[in-house]
């Protein structure tokens, strides 16, 4: 990689690459624990009240749920195979497999929003807008709460990683982003794999668990 | 060592089957042990991404420790706060 793009702090593109990596790692874990104190609650609670936890879920839109991961798991791959055309000098097609995932995302956050307001109609709604007569118990209000913010904050990471991916296929059919200097898409898809692994944990607790 | 799309494919491959598992799974009563098990899946799957989709196998340790950590963390997060719910005494 004789003409790879280093900035002149640097020593050699390796000691770059590495930098970039490590502090994107900084960040992903800064995301895992601030995810973390949700997952705490839901533990708690759910080890309060299994039953109902339980009992709740099973109002859940299972398959829409089981959609929703296939399109992120398939996402992931797709991204993967795109950085690796943009590592190795295949940039067109990169840009398209960067293009095909950030659509998945688009599809995906469709099928989000298409339970919510299934969820709605229900009065399966947040905090103190709960209002549903077929699951009264508190711990379900708990659930469903939960279950919004959650959904929610992991909903507004999707759309984050959509604005990356679709910015990355951009910079790559531009020629900003090529095999020289493929670290953006590369750390977008960093981004986008960790927020598909908060869903593969998101998808048991508010859906299969039942 | 880079992986390969041959190696992403292998990937995608087995972190559907592990999700057809956990889907399956839902549909039997585990009792009590259901959801470990549905969560320590949901676990392998995302060290399956880690390391293939997201190039830790390839990487310097750094930042596998980096992520390590964390986790280390969060466990502990999680299990005492879980410990100390679950050992109430009743009528809490």
């Amino acid at each position: 990689m004789a003409e790879a793009r280093t900035h002149l702090q640097y020593e050699s593109f390796e000691a770059q690459t590495h930098a970039a990596r490590l502090g994107m790692w900084l960040f992903l874990v800064s995301e895992i624990l601030l995810f973390s104190g949700l997952f705490v609650l839901y533990a708690s609670y759910r080890t309060a009240s299994p039953e109902a936890f339980a009992e709740a879920a099973r109002h859940s839109k299972l398959w829409l749920g089981t959609g929703m991961t296939f399109l992120l798991l398939t996402s992931s791959f797709t991204v993967a195979l795109g950085v690796y055309a943009v590592r190795h000098g295949r940039e067109r097609q990169g840009a398209r497999w960067l293009g095909v995932s950030a659509a998945l995302g688009v599809a995906f956050l469709a099928l989000k929003l298409h339970e919510y307001s299934l969820h709605a109609k229900e009065g399966l709604l947040p905090g103190v807008y709960y209002r549903s007569e077929t699951l009264p118990d508190p711990a379900a209000n708990a659930f469903f709460t939960l279950y919004y913010f959650m959904t929610g904050l992991h909903g507004l990471h999707v759309l984050g990683g959509v604005a990356a991916l679709a910015a990355c296929a951009w910079a790559v059919r531009s020629g900003r982003v090529d095999r020289r200097y493929p670290t953006p898409a590369e750390l977008s898809g960093m981004y986008w794999h960790l927020v598909d692994a908060i869903w593969l944990f998101l998808w048991p607790m508010f859906y299969l668990m039942r | 060592m880079e992986p390969t799309p041959r190696t992403y494919a292998l990937t995608f491959a087995v972190l559907m089957v592990l999700s057809g598992l956990t889907l399956g799974l839902s549909f039997l009563s585990l009792g009590p042990g259901g959801p470990a098990l549905a969560m320590a899946i949901a676990a392998a799957k995302a060290a399956l991404l880690a390391l293939f989709f997201m190039h830790l196998v390839e990487q310097r340790a750094a930042n596998a420790l980096t992520l390590g950590v964390a986790l280390v963390l969060v466990a502990l997060f999680v299990g005492i706060t879980v410990g100390e719910v679950a050992t109430r005494a009743p009528g809490r």
